[in-house]
């Protein structure tokens, strides 16, 4: 059987290897967890928390370099034959991130930079997107007068690599978040992104399907994607990237145009959020009594893709109805065994609970004129109507990075190197797939593992339990952890597909009694197709039969409930998937 | 109370497109076109919003009377812009039709999808005035009142089996939905008493910079 060669779609890329110039994170240090020179005193809670995990791995001291808590490629030297995996003998470092959060330079938003960056990093991020929505009024004022905040929080914050970013207006679509690699062409390349291509500033949100201009805005996003790429291509910065933000939240999205994103410009559109921001918006309390989580309370409409069900208009446990339905869109996608990952973040505007509010114009001016909101003052009451967490109170995107540096989450996050929590679910993932033959690579997340037809493949995860109270005040508890096997079965031939009916889950390990570092481990035998694996993991506090079947998912995440879903009480974290190669 | 196409009384639906890409614009059309028929049709009225597929995906309405109410529908019906295509359905399954080509596919789609009671998200239904009026007075409705006072014949939760006595959470916001031949509202719930429609009043805006 034929079937699309899956690995090197997401590294084909020489500048991923590239050594960071300067302006691209070369001096950054280390995080300040991982930095021996750093007492304990020093470290707020979770950073310590972090640092305890290294600790406890007998690495810390050791340098960036061999902070391996995870290393990639267990066990490889003595396998004589082997073609070297694509991330073999790279020790990686796992990078907690946000690529999804406003300022005031957003119409809707009210932090500073400075505000955000500071409270992700002490949240324990160690990068983050700044992400304002593109407009008309960004596109003049906001994406250039950002930019010398950015610098100053990179100052402030010389633990933390913050992006310059901005929401794009997918032409015909969504939201994404697009962003480039710090430099001398960071403003520019994304000033010209947003003139050029937002779907806003250009007129050209309209996807209804079937309409009159939908085509020509559908390839207007192609043609977006594909000046990221040329201005990469051209060195003008170093990287870009595009991840889909609050894909099912309208039912935007259709199914061709994600798969489009992928192929327009190779390595540039690398995939969505798995779990939306805004996930205090559904806390049962006055003004969120017809919010969704995530606010995810939309219905069909007109602009909607036509077949997507009623049920993709909310979370489930959370996640999008994308990536939380096994043998759902997500599933469809890497059937094809093209890399699609996923990522969670906060999307945060206004904070749930926080007192700050928009401090007042001086006369004449206007968010228009000045392309912000003034900075905010405390309003001294807290706002419980209010929907966000800030970066990295909640939501995190782990990225395996090969060293610390802009380039080098760049680059994890378009290898797939990705696992996302919330609540602070656990505190460290490493998974890998190898074949128990000798002489054939093992793979980590994102990766490809062959096996020789007929072999037999070791799966195995890592865990290290969460070992303090999280952001809530409570020590997670894991449950559970699921494995999910989906066949690669090539390219899609029905661009609007969203089922993967092979994908289902086929293993669950009850987890109750761990804690601390703990391993799981599943042995598939006479793999005779190629595939995927993919796990998740959750607290068990809520599930519901998948809406596919019990059969596929007999305790699959459970539909939250407008006005109340108590994002505390219901926690998980899903992994990108690895892919198994058959060789023959 | 059961309504079902065979036991009600004889009626006339009416399909309508304006090609409106905006749900809260059909629903105004619904609403006039419901205003000049009210005295002749009381309280026994069905209209519904339907997303359509052609010439392109878009909101259509369609608007069930009795029979007695056929004249003053069809009056109101001829008062309309040219801009809005209709297609009638009567007595028989007759179909007659007027208004611009390109819009007779979605009014036709959507007089069908309701007099089949196949689709349609019901905007106006008969019981809906003294439903919203107890709501607001009490906040939520047993769910059994509201089958057995509404049109709409059942509630589904997407979260399973719900309590005998469990309260449908309305806010004056009820906005059933045609399925396999009944009306019905589509709920969720996380306490079994408590059942939370899916279709809320304010959904969530775009938040952009235009």
């Amino acid at each position: 059987m034929s079937h699309d060669h899956p690995h090197d779609h997401g590294h084909p890329h020489p500048h991923d290897h590239a050594p960071d110039g300067a302006a691209t994170g070369d001096d950054a240090t280390v995080p300040a967890w991982a930095d021996a020179s750093v007492p304990d005193a020093e470290l707020s809670p979770r950073q310590l928390s972090r640092r305890g995990v290294i600790r406890g791995a007998g690495l810390l001291g050791a340098g960036a370099g061999a902070l391996s808590v995870f290393g990639s490629a267990p066990a490889f030297a003595d396998q004589a034959a082997a073609r070297p995996a694509p991330d073999a003998g790279q020790p990686l470092i796992y990078l907690a991130g946000d690529h999804h959060i406003h300022t005031q330079s957003s119409s809707d938003g009210l932090y500073r930079v400075s505000d955000q960056a500071r409270r992700g990093a002490e949240f324990g991020l160690d990068w983050m997107v700044i992400t304002d929505h593109g407009g008309a009024t960004h596109a003049r004022l906001g994406v250039v007068n950002v930019n010398p905040d950015i610098k100053a929080a990179r100052a402030e914050n010389p633990r933390a690599l913050l992006f310059q970013g901005l929401e794009w207006n997918i032409p015909a679509a969504e939201h994404a978040t697009v962003f480039v690699a710090p430099g001398d062409n960071e403003v520019s390349v994304l000033q010209q992104f947003e003139q050029g291509y937002d779907g806003v500033v250009n007129a050209a949100t309209d996807g209804t399907a079937g309409g009159p201009v939908t085509a020509a805005n559908e390839a207007l996003a192609i043609s977006g994607l594909q000046f990221l790429a040329a201005q990469k291509a051209s060195g003008a910065v170093a990287d870009a990237l595009m991840l889909a933000n609050h894909p099912a939240r309208k039912g935007l999205d259709s199914p061709h145009e994600i798969r489009a994103w992928r192929d327009a410009a190779d390595g540039i559109a690398i995939g969505m959020e798995g779990a939306p921001g805004h996930q205090a918006a559904a806390i049962p309390g006055p003004g969120h009594e017809t919010n969704g989580r995530g606010y995810y309370d939309n219905a069909p409409s007109a602009a909607s893709f036509p077949a997507y069900p009623v049920e993709s208009y909310v979370t489930y446990g959370g996640f999008d109805w994308m990536t939380s339905t096994v043998g759902g869109l997500w599933d469809s996608v890497l059937a094809e065994g093209r890399p699609w990952w996923i990522t969670a973040n906060s999307d945060s505007h206004t904070v749930y609970n926080d007192t700050l509010v928009r401090g007042a114009f001086a006369t004449g001016d206007t968010f228009d004129t000045l392309g912000r909101y003034p900075n905010p003052v405390d309003g001294g009451v807290p706002l419980a109507a209010q929907g966000d967490f800030f970066p990295g109170q909640y939501s995190r995107t782990h990225v395996g990075a090969a060293s610390y540096g802009y380039l080098q989450v760049m680059a994890g996050m378009r290898k797939g190197r990705v696992w996302v929590d919330h609540g602070q679910l656990i505190e460290g993932l490493a998974v890998t797939v190898k074949a128990k033959n000798p002489g054939l690579a093992p793979a980590t997340l994102g990766g490809v593992a062959t096996v020789k037809r007929g072999g037999d493949i070791v799966l195995t995860i890592t865990i290290d339990t969460a070992d303090r109270p999280n952001n809530a005040g409570v020590l997670p508890k894991l449950n559970r952890v699921d494995v999910i096997r989906g066949s690669i079965t090539g390219a899609a031939t029905d661009l609007d597909a969203f089922s993967g009916p092979s994908a289902q889950v086929i293993k669950s390990f009850d987890t109750s009694a761990s804690t601390g570092r703990f391993t799981l481990t599943l042995t598939l035998s006479k793999v005779k197709e190629p595939m995927y694996l993919r796990i998740r993991g959750t607290d068990g506090n809520r599930s519901q039969p998948g809406l596919l079947g019990a059969s596929i998912d007999p305790f699959g995440p459970a539909a939250d409930v407008r006005g109340s879903a108590d994002p505390w009480a219901d926690l998980w974290f899903y992994a990108n998937p690895i892919f198994v190669n058959v060789a023959r | 109370m059961m309504w079902t196409r065979t036991d009600r009384p004889p009626s006339v639906v009416a399909g309508l497109s304006g090609l409106h890409a905006d749900r809260h614009d059909a629903e105004q059309l619904i609403v006039d076109v419901v205003a000049a028929v009210r005295a002749a049709a009381g309280d026994d009225v069905v209209a519904c919003t339907h997303l359509v597929s052609r010439p392109w995906r878009h909101e259509a309405v369609s608007i069930e009377v009795p029979e007695q109410a056929e004249k003053a529908l069809r009056a109101a019906l001829f008062r309309l812009p040219r801009s809005i295509s209709v297609v009638v359905v009567g007595t028989g399954r007759a179909i007659a039709g007027f208004g611009a080509a390109q819009q007779l596919d979605g009014a036709y789609e959507a007089a069908l999808g309701h007099w089949d009671r196949r689709q349609g998200r019901a905007f106006i239904f008969p019981g809906l005035a003294a439903l919203a009026e107890r709501a607001a007075e009490l906040g939520a409705v047993s769910a059994r009142d509201v089958v057995t006072t509404t049109a709409i014949e059942a509630i589904e939760s997407s979260h399973g089996r719900f309590a005998d006595d469990a309260v449908l959470v309305t806010r004056g916001f009820v906005r059933p939905v045609y399925r396999e031949g009944r009306l019905v509202v589509l709920a969720g719930h996380d306490d079994p008493t408590q059942l939370v429609p899916w279709e809320v009043p304010n959904p969530t805006p775009c938040c952009v910079d235009h």
